[in-house]
């Protein structure tokens, strides 16, 4: 079942630092830069929305044709973005939650200076083994 | 804010008006053009009154005055839906002739962020988006659902030259000339008919064009016939006129070879003319058949016992099967509340023209006629906005007629976008950018690239008006825009600002 995802760590100085298409659908090719361009765009209103709630967990901010971004939000002000077609909400919640406890493990790392790109590829598997559990995408990983 | 100081309220004043149709004879329609204008042009600058002050009495027995008020002549040849590629075509040529304009600007360096920030509102929508927006909305022109476009009068023009003047005006009005509204029973072919002789000054003096006056008026009626004359100047340049004459050409009375022989005293007969006729024919005539149509409106429909007969006992006989849904011919009662509604709605009177668009909307969902179903949710819509009433009815409304536009499929895609279009002023004017952008995005998914392209560019700006400012969506659309721009082969590099976030 071939389903779209990506999801995309932002830090506080709007810069991401991570990013993983964690979709197994093929990559189309005049929409290279396409999730990218949206999840950017729903900053806008994630920058809103983040100091209306003291809530982590922001469910479904944006809507773009029959794609939904869902943010959650650390208390750093670090956004994690994920990007998929409609699905299940406690699926995602527990999604982040987990990948929020990996984030804190790298940030434990004295070596890692915050902001800078997560560059673990350790941190990539786990991802990507989250995403196939709490996204149930069926990927060849 | 005012409604009616509002673009959208100024779109409908200009737009939602009674039109004419024009019938001229080839003589006539020559005369005209020896002064480089045809009959249409010369007329249309002064059919937009500024100070009518013209008492009205619609239903009530309160007479309100109507200050502005505009007509809009149309030859009776044009008085049809428009084809699809000649309407494409203008569009197009729209944004073309915008393109050129844009040219120099664009190759320069594009604007930094906090130039485009500081631009007031009126600039970051430029004229030729407003132009194209028009253009679009005009290709639904004369649609059989929805009788604003439906000619209220008709206007028959002879020249003093032609032989037989009075049969003339008989062969005028012959079947194979007129529009198919009249013909195909969708519009009452009734309508007020007032008739004109066009004099030349040069072809010598006015009594030959008294008489056939005369004439006329023993067998046509005495009020409804009329003298002009034209052509009065003796030199060719337009020279006696010269005074007024930048103001009307700044209505758009531009004649093109350069030769023009009205002078002063013709503009001033024109304008009389124009000012009577709407005064004294078209409005009295709109007010009447609106007191006759409420009239049998009241005692068919309104009223408990009415009601409950319309509802248990709906008849089906005199509305026939067709393709697509049931057609209506202007003898059903359906019809002439539509008539009555529209007419009260170019009339001002917004709540009896929503009092009915509402009996209208049951009536059309109980017989599943959806275009008309979806226009007539769209004009109370409209209503409520001039009334400046009820914000959630009048949106609910537009997006119910938006969906049902958008439901029965490709009849109903322009339409869907004419609504969208009037749905995102609406919000505009209340100040909603954020709504408006969705809006035009949601519409910009059901036209072809070209189309598309503007409307994405025109959600961007919204996004940049709205408070607090989007400046990523606005940045996302204006990519999409391009993106769209340059799949329709139009080389328009709207001003992406390299934003740096």
């Amino acid at each position: 079942m071939a389903s779209t995802a990506c999801f995309v760590i932002v830090s506080k100085n709007d810069i991401p630092i991570y990013e993983a298409e964690v979709g197994s659908a093929p990559k189309k090719e005049d929409l290279a830069y396409h999730h990218q361009f949206i999840l950017h765009a729903a900053l806008d209103v994630v920058q809103d929305l983040a100091w209306t709630t003291n809530a982590m967990f922001l469910r479904s901010v944006d809507r773009f044709n029959d794609l939904v971004v869902s943010v959650y939000v650390t208390a750093g002000h670090t956004r994690f973005m994920l990007l998929h077609d409609s699905r299940s909400e406690d699926g995602i919640k527990s999604f982040f939650q987990e990948v929020h406890e990996l984030y804190i493990k790298i940030f434990l790392n004295p070596l890692y200076l915050p902001g800078s790109r997560i560059a673990s590829s350790h941190f990539d598997t786990k991802v990507r083994a989250l995403a196939r559990k709490y996204l149930y995408i069926r990927g060849i990983y | 804010m005012d409604p009616l100081r509002s673009y959208l309220g100024r779109l409908l004043l200009e737009d939602v008006t009674p039109v004419v149709m024009v019938l001229t004879t080839p003589l006539a329609e020559a005369a005209c053009r020896k002064s480089g204008l045809s009959f249409v042009d010369m007329l249309s600058p002064f059919s937009l009154f500024k100070k009518i002050d013209v008492p009205v009495r619609t239903a009530s027995d309160q007479p309100y005055r109507l200050q502005q008020f505009k007509i809009r002549m149309v030859y009776a040849s044009d008085v049809r839906k428009q084809d699809c590629e000649v309407a494409d075509a203008r569009i197009k040529l729209v944004v073309s002739e915008a393109n050129e304009k844009a040219l120099p600007d664009l190759l320069s360096d594009p604007p930094q962020l906090k130039d485009v920030l500081n631009k007031p509102e009126a600039e970051l929508c430029p004229l030729w988006i407003k132009k194209f927006n028009r253009e679009l909305i005009r290709t639904l022109s004369f649609s059989d659902h929805e009788t604003f476009d439906h000619p209220v009068a008709c206007l028959l023009v002879v020249s003093s030259k032609d032989k037989e003047p009075i049969s003339k005006f008989a062969d005028l009005f012959n079947a194979n000339q007129l529009p198919p509204l009249l013909n195909e029973g969708i519009m009452d072919p009734q309508i007020l008919k007032h008739y004109l002789v066009l004099h030349e000054q040069q072809d010598g003096p006015q009594e030959i064009a008294v008489n056939i006056l005369a004439e006329m008026r023993t067998t046509l009626g005495l009020n409804d016939c009329k003298l002009l004359s034209i052509n009065s100047s003796t030199q060719a340049d337009g020279s006696d006129a010269d005074n007024s004459w930048s103001t009307y050409k700044a209505h758009g009375l531009h004649n093109h070879e350069g030769t023009c022989f009205l002078n002063m005293d013709d503009l001033n007969e024109i304008k009389d003319f124009m000012q009577d006729f709407a005064s004294n024919h078209i409005i009295p005539y709109m007010e009447q058949k609106i007191r006759v149509l409420n009239q049998q409106v009241a005692t068919t429909r309104k009223g408990f016992r009415n009601q409950i007969k319309n509802l248990w006992w709906r008849k089906r006989d005199d509305v026939p099967e067709a393709a697509n849904g049931p057609m209506y011919t202007f003898t059903s009662i359906e019809s002439q509340i539509r008539v009555l509604s529209d007419y009260a709605f170019m009339l001002r009177d917004y709540e009896l023209a929503l009092s009915n668009y509402r009996l209208l909307s049951t009536d059309y969902k109980l017989d599943k006629a959806w275009k008309r179903f979806a226009g007539v949710q769209e004009m109370s819509g409209l209503c409520y906005f001039m009334l400046d009433q009820s914000r959630k009815d009048a949106e609910y409304c537009m997006e119910n007629a938006f969906t049902t536009y958008l439901r029965i499929g490709s009849s109903g895609q322009r339409n869907a976008t004419r609504c969208g279009l009037w749905w995102a002023e609406m919000l505009k004017t209340r100040g909603q950018h954020r709504e408006a952008s969705t809006v035009y995005f949601r519409i910009s998914n059901e036209e072809p690239s070209l189309h598309s392209a503007v409307l994405l560019e025109q959600a961007a700006c919204c996004y940049l008006l709205s408070s607090p400012r989007m400046l990523r969506k606005y940045g996302f659309h204006l990519i999409l825009a391009g993106n769209s721009y340059y799949l329709s082969d139009q080389v328009y590099i709207n001003s992406s600002t390299a934003v740096t976030f």
